[in-house]
């Protein structure tokens, strides 16, 4: 069992299996109605987005009431919603007494086989629907193959899974579809795509060996597909009008230099490379910030709603969306609430550049800016610094002008303030004149007036000075006599004991000098008296003389031996002696 | 010291030397002769030049009384 919800009176009511999910009810506000087992959540968006994914996540969704046929003995239950088909529905059939259904019915006390059953179906069916009839319903698990199209036809349950909805299969057989796509072309091919509300022209048959009803394509009304799209387009517009989101992202401000670009594009797209080019080419000045996204498929909604929030992260002064060609189809993601409401909270302003297309999609319509193609936007980027620039240059020139201006008024206020300056500086100068002159009178004045008593005071002075001068002059002059008598008496008394002291010196030295001299005689004399005494020759010339040896002077006879030379001085000559003969005398020891 | 009084003195040394060395019983008698003629010249020399001192000194004296008178 799953979980369903319903819409009742600004309240959501949820019912199944909600046991596991209590604490998340509780977190939204939710109260549990025990009598009939649901819980009555607050209606917001918020909620709603919440109870719609929880529910499509357990294979739930909204809840439909349905209709039990009590009428009949099958359980067959049809949808209400089938019973806005043009052509008869299920519960009609009850009415009319004379179909052979209902008389068979009655007469098979014990009941049908099911062969018989699908049998008895088969030409209900083939009766109820003689001919072909209009169905409308939601494209599911479309499939192509050689031999045609299929795909399940849903009733149209906004948010409801696929599970939680009444399904149809239908086939459109390859004949068929090559008269349509010859018909329709290639908005066929745009509304042949999953989840897209289609009206198609149907044979409805019978399966019986499955017990299968199913749906044989003829036709289809692509104006209807477009009408819902529009429809639901409109809606979504009319819901963010309601909440002033549609004004939003157009209500931001542009940066004067948007420097740094986010970019939302499909990776190596053409999209991408024109936009970068175009930039390039103009000499874009900033940085581009690119967020890789699938601009188409199911992943388009996840992918441009997180590459959103990337870029406003990374601070980015401008957000560029483009996607290059492509099926117009793909379009639709850019109808889907998620986006819009992902730029309607954007604070960066968008520029969407998504496709050559003449409808404008709900995010084309609520961002900042729409441009047809990639290069559009470049241009567009660019168009905003010289629009700057433009605007700067106004302001230049208004700057310009108005300062002119004010040094024109501030020229001619000075040129007053001089006029007045220069006449009263001239003013000025003339009391000054007159104030110096008389200053300078009253000067010369004063001056000679102090000449005449500092002249007759000089010669006051000077004559104070010269009488004084004389004065002391003769003081000095007395004081110098008295002081030169002084001098000369006490110089001359010096004189005279110099004098007399040099007296006595001389008279001492020559006392003394005579009487050194006479030690000195007297020295010599002695030294004189003494060579006398010593002199040898006065005893020599009497005849006296010394021998002497090769040992000396010759005292004894032991000290020469016979044969021996000696030598005698006399007063004129040297006498060499030889000994002949030693006699020793008796008064040897006299002689000794 | 003056030069002349240096020799005076180296005159008055050396014949002092001689005095001692005759006086010694070993010299002999031709050096002793030598020594004695030596001193006599010596003391000639020496009394020369007292004289001559003695002559300077009263003609300096008469000089410087000269001068005084």
């Amino acid at each position: 069992m799953s979980l369903y919800y319903v819409l009742e009176n600004e309240t959501i009511r949820v019912q199944g299996k909600t046991y596991p999910y209590r604490d998340k009810m509780r977190s939204l506000g939710a109260q549990y109605n025990a009598v009939d087992k649901t819980w009555s959540v607050p209606h917001t968006p918020q909620n709603m987005l919440i109870v719609e994914e929880l529910c499509k996540s357990v294979g739930g969704g909204v809840y439909k009431e349905t209709r039990t046929l009590t009428q009949t003995r099958t359980s067959v239950s049809v949808p209400t919603s089938l019973s806005n088909f043009k052509a008869p529905s299920l519960p009609e059939l009850k009415a009319d007494e004379n179909s052979p259904a209902r008389t068979d019915l009655e007469s098979v006390p014990d009941g049908f086989s099911i062969a018989e059953l699908m049998q008895k179906a088969q030409l209900a069916i083939t009766q109820s629907f003689p001919r072909s009839v209009w169905v409308i319903g939601e494209i599911q698990n479309i499939r192509h193959h050689r031999s045609g199209i299929y795909f399940q036809l849903a009733d149209s349950k906004e948010g409801g899974s696929q599970a939680a909805t009444v399904t149809v299969n239908a086939t459109i057989w390859q004949s068929n579809l090559r008269d349509l796509t010859r018909k329709f072309g290639d908005t066929l091919k745009d509304i042949l795509q999953d989840g897209f509300r289609v009206r198609v022209l149907a044979d409805l048959t019978l399966f019986k060996d499955r017990g299968q009803l199913s749906l044989q394509i003829q036709s289809i009304d692509p104006n209807f597909t477009k009408g819902s799209l529009a429809l639901q387009r409109e809606k979504l517009l009319k819901e963010l009008r309601a909440k002033g989101l549609d004004q939003k992202n157009k209500s931001l401000r542009l940066p004067a230099f948007p420097l740094c670009i986010g970019l939302l594009s499909a990776e190596d797209s053409r999209a991408k490379s024109d936009f970068l080019d175009q930039l390039q080419v103009y000499g874009f000045p900033g940085e581009v910030v690119f967020k890789a996204c699938q601009m188409q498929g199911e992943a388009t909604l996840r992918d441009v709603v997180n590459g959103l929030q990337f870029l406003q992260q990374a601070n980015v002064d401008l957000i560029v969306m483009t996607r290059g060609g492509g099926s117009a189809a793909d379009l639709r993601w850019f109808d889907s609430p998620e986006i819009a409401y992902a730029i309607a909270a954007c604070p960066v302003p968008v520029v969407a550049a998504i496709g050559h297309h003449e409808d404008v999609c709900v995010a084309e319509d609520i961002c900042f800016q729409r441009e047809k193609t990639p290069t559009a936007a470049a241009d567009f980027i660019i168009s905003v610094f010289q629009k700057t620039r433009e605007r700067l240059d106004q302001i230049s020139l208004y700057l310009d002008k108005t300062l002119t201006e004010r040094v024109k008024l501030f020229e001619a206020t000075m040129q007053g303030l001089m006029e007045k300056m220069r006449a009263a500086a001239q003013n000025q100068l003339s009391d000054q004149r007159r104030f110096i002159d008389q200053a300078e009178a009253s000067l010369e004045l004063n001056w000679q007036r102090r000449l005449l008593q500092w002249g007759s005071r000089l010669e006051h002075m000077q004559s104070g000075l010269s009488k004084g001068l004389d004065l002391r002059l003769e003081r000095e002059k007395a004081l110098l006599e008295r002081a030169g008598t002084a001098l000369q008496t006490r110089a001359l008394a010096l004189v005279e004991r110099r004098e007399s002291a040099l007296k006595d010196v001389r008279n001492e030295l020559k006392r003394g000098a005579a009487e050194a001299l006479r030690e000195h005689e007297a020295g010599l004399q002695k030294i004189e008296s003494i060579l006398r005494q010593k002199d040898p020759k006065p005893w020599m010339a009497q005849g006296w003389t010394q021998l002497f040896g090769d040992a000396g002077l010759i005292r004894s006879s032991d000290q020469v031996a016979t044969g021996e030379t000696l030598k005698a001085r006399l007063s004129d000559s040297v006498l060499k002696l030889e000994i002949t003969a030693i006699e020793v005398t008796q008064n040897q020891g006299a002689k000794e | 010291m003056s030069q002349e009084a240096q020799t005076y003195q180296k005159m008055l040394e050396e014949v002092e030397g001689i005095v001692r060395s005759i006086s010694s019983p070993e010299l002999d008698l031709d050096r002793m002769v030598n020594q004695v003629e030596r001193g006599y010249e010596l003391i000639r020399l020496m009394r020369g030049r007292l004289d001559e001192t003695k002559a300077k000194i009263d003609q300096l004296h008469q000089r410087y009384e000269t001068k005084d008178s």
